[in-house]
């Protein structure tokens, strides 16, 4: 940890040296390896649970016996699984209520997360998200969207029901984009853009179009489109529709709702509307302070 | 609530007491949390004692079991959506909606604290928003009576309930609530917690015509309010009218007070529309939007707007 990082956050600092343990690179082959062993414990256990269920009463008894000994023996490797993924679900929690203050801390946790086998799937897909969302936050923006673009490829059927709600969720899960799938989506999108690969953010807008999103994932996208557009320098697409675009980016929190702002103010001046983006301009600075407008990647 | 008719009707505040007691959190029940288990053990016992029709059993039962947990996952997942829609209604300022389904959806919420919590608290702000001042207090008493004191919930609450008092006349009890908080949220970083505060005392003495100490909490008031987004207009809008009834006051300082309460006006326009200022707070004087007519930067927007979100 660098002095500065210690003088901005001093939760950090208290953190010991020894227990600070850093998440390794981004490895989309060992997310699939581990996607796989935890796939193989678990119905492991299942086959063997069913075959056991099935012949131990029609076997003599002394193999009945033998039987009653790998069912236990069954019952104990799904409680060690459930276990396990219950000590892993509390630090991912942990972790994420931690990633905006101390991301040091939370980086920890999701390492210590991440050296546990076996996990239940929709803790895993949720463990890669969270690491997601911390690089993120530390502006790692690549390995962000590396993590996101992989998880992507997955069914995420099971983890938008939750950690808890298991195997059986993706056999009753409704088609459609769910807030997981739409919240990954966004994020590589606007990593995408901090990277100024405008070509993957369009395939990441055009997936987002086509799917129906609640009101705070369609407010996420109407700003990232924006910053897009104004990238691309396609200013008038940014100014269609600017009534519906102002009373939508009033929605938003206020910094966000500031830098919409601020975005609609650089398209206005491009195409030469200086009174609007004067209008623009000055609702800017009473909603979002110049400091804001940098943290969210508009100067 | 009137549920048969189109005109919007609020409960009264008797009503919303009776619901909130009637459909209080009781958390998730045991038999509920255990039954799978139990079946589970069942479907064991029988695998192993039962020959036939008992292993026949066992797989009935566990084919139950899986309906069982299915059908409750099902259940609670319909419960957050709508609860996801009750907070996109409440922020498409669609309030009376908000309202009758938050309301409907309550007793089905029972057994989770924290979205029942939420709902509750998004019942309060409709209620607010709608005018039903003496019913949004109840509800922000109920929930501030149950969260622990010092939680910012609690605290973020008890100021928006300050507002909501003295819009209801009550000034002692909002006075009493400011007072609490004064400590807290002085040393409160900026953020939503200090803003919606100083909101509230700057509302209290404009209310009580305290004018001279409005203008004196004024100094930094841009930066403190900022955390309110387009909400802070009606701050400003206070302090427009601090300065236009001090013109009165002070006719030898006409120039200066005209002056601030022109800029403090167009700071307040430029984030909501005069009319959705005045609907909010009956204070605020014509004159300034006279002020508005002249003075206020013109709204580029407003000619192609369709229907506001503050409509």
């Amino acid at each position: 940890m660098t002095e500065n990082e210690t003088q901005q956050n001093p939760a950090a600092a208290a953190t010991p040296p020894e227990l600070r343990l850093t998440c390794p690179p981004f490895d989309p082959a060992r997310l699939r390896r581990q996607m796989a062993l935890d796939a193989a414990y678990r119905w492991g256990v299942f086959i063997v649970v069913v075959v056991v269920l099935s012949l131990g009463s029609v076997l003599d008894p002394s193999a009945g016996h033998l039987a009653l000994l790998v069912l236990v023996g069954m019952v104990a490797a799904w409680f060690w699984l459930s276990i396990n993924s219950a000590r892993a679900m509390a630090l991912v929690n942990q972790a994420s209520l931690l990633i905006e203050q101390d991301p040091i801390r939370a980086e920890t946790l999701l390492a210590q997360a991440l050296k546990r086998w076996p996990m239940q799937r929709p803790l895993r897909i949720m463990l890669y998200h969270r690491l997601a969302v911390l690089r993120h936050r530390q502006q790692h923006y690549a390995e962000a969207a590396a993590i996101g673009q992989e998880l992507l490829t997955f069914n995420l059927a099971g983890a938008e029901r939750g950690a808890g709600a298991g195997w059986l969720a993706g056999f009753f899960s409704r088609r459609g984009m769910g807030p997981l799938r739409a919240n990954l989506l966004l994020m590589v999108v606007e990593c995408r853009l901090y990277l100024r690969d405008l070509g993957g953010a369009y395939q990441g807008l055009m997936e987002l179009h086509g799917a129906s999103l609640g009101l705070l994932e369609s407010l996420q996208r109407m700003a990232l489109q924006t910053r897009y557009e104004i990238m691309a320098g396609y200013y008038p697409a940014a100014l269609a529709d600017l009534p519906h675009k102002i009373q939508m980016a009033e929605l938003m929190p206020p910094a966000h709702c500031g830098a919409m702002h601020a975005m609609l103010a650089v398209a206005a001046r491009a195409v030469g509307k200086e009174d609007l983006a004067t209008w623009l301009r000055q609702r800017t600075e009473l909603l979002c302070t110049p400091e804001q407008l940098r943290a969210l990647g508009v100067e | 609530m009137n549920t048969t008719t189109t005109q919007f009707v609020p409960p009264s505040a008797r009503q919303i007491r009776e619901h909130l007691d009637r459909y209080a959190v009781t958390g998730p029940s045991r038999l509920m949390m255990w039954l799978p288990t139990a079946g589970l053990a069942a479907v064991i016992v029988l695998s192993f004692t039962g020959q036939g029709a008992g292993l026949f059993l066992a797989w009935l039962l566990l084919l139950g079991i899986v309906v069982f947990t299915s059908i409750r996952a099902g259940r609670t997942r319909s419960i957050e959506q709508r609860a996801v829609r009750v907070q996109e209604l409440a922020l498409l300022r669609h309030y009376p909606q908000a309202l009758r389904l938050s309301w409907r959806l309550l007793p089905a919420v029972t057994v989770n604290g924290e979205v029942h919590g939420r709902l509750v608290a998004l019942m309060g702000h409709a209620l607010e928003q709608v005018g039903a001042y003496e019913q949004a207090i109840v509800v922000y008493d109920w929930l501030i009576e149950r969260l622990p004191q010092g939680h910012p919930a609690s605290l973020q609450l008890q100021a928006q309930r300050a507002i909501a008092q003295i819009a209801a006349q009550r000034l002692a009890d909002a006075d009493r609530s400011l007072r609490s908080l004064r400590g807290v949220a002085d040393g409160s970083p900026p953020g939503p917690l200090s803003a919606a505060y100083r909101l509230a005392i700057l509302y209290q003495l404009v209310h009580t015509g305290h004018d001279e100490d409005a203008l004196a909490v004024g100094g930094n008031l841009v930066d403190e309010l900022r955390p309110l987004g387009v909400e802070a207009g009606l701050g400003y809008a206070l302090m427009a009218t601090a300065e236009q009834r001090m013109i009165q006051r002070r006719p030898e300082e006409a120039d200066h007070y005209q002056s601030e309460a022109r800029t403090w006006w167009t700071r307040a326009t430029l984030l909501m529309p005069a009319r959705v200022l005045r609907a909010r707070f009956p204070e605020i004087p014509a004159e300034l939007e006279g002020l508005a007519a002249s003075l206020a930067p013109s709204n580029p927007v407003a000619r192609e707007r369709g229907p506001q979100p503050h409509d």
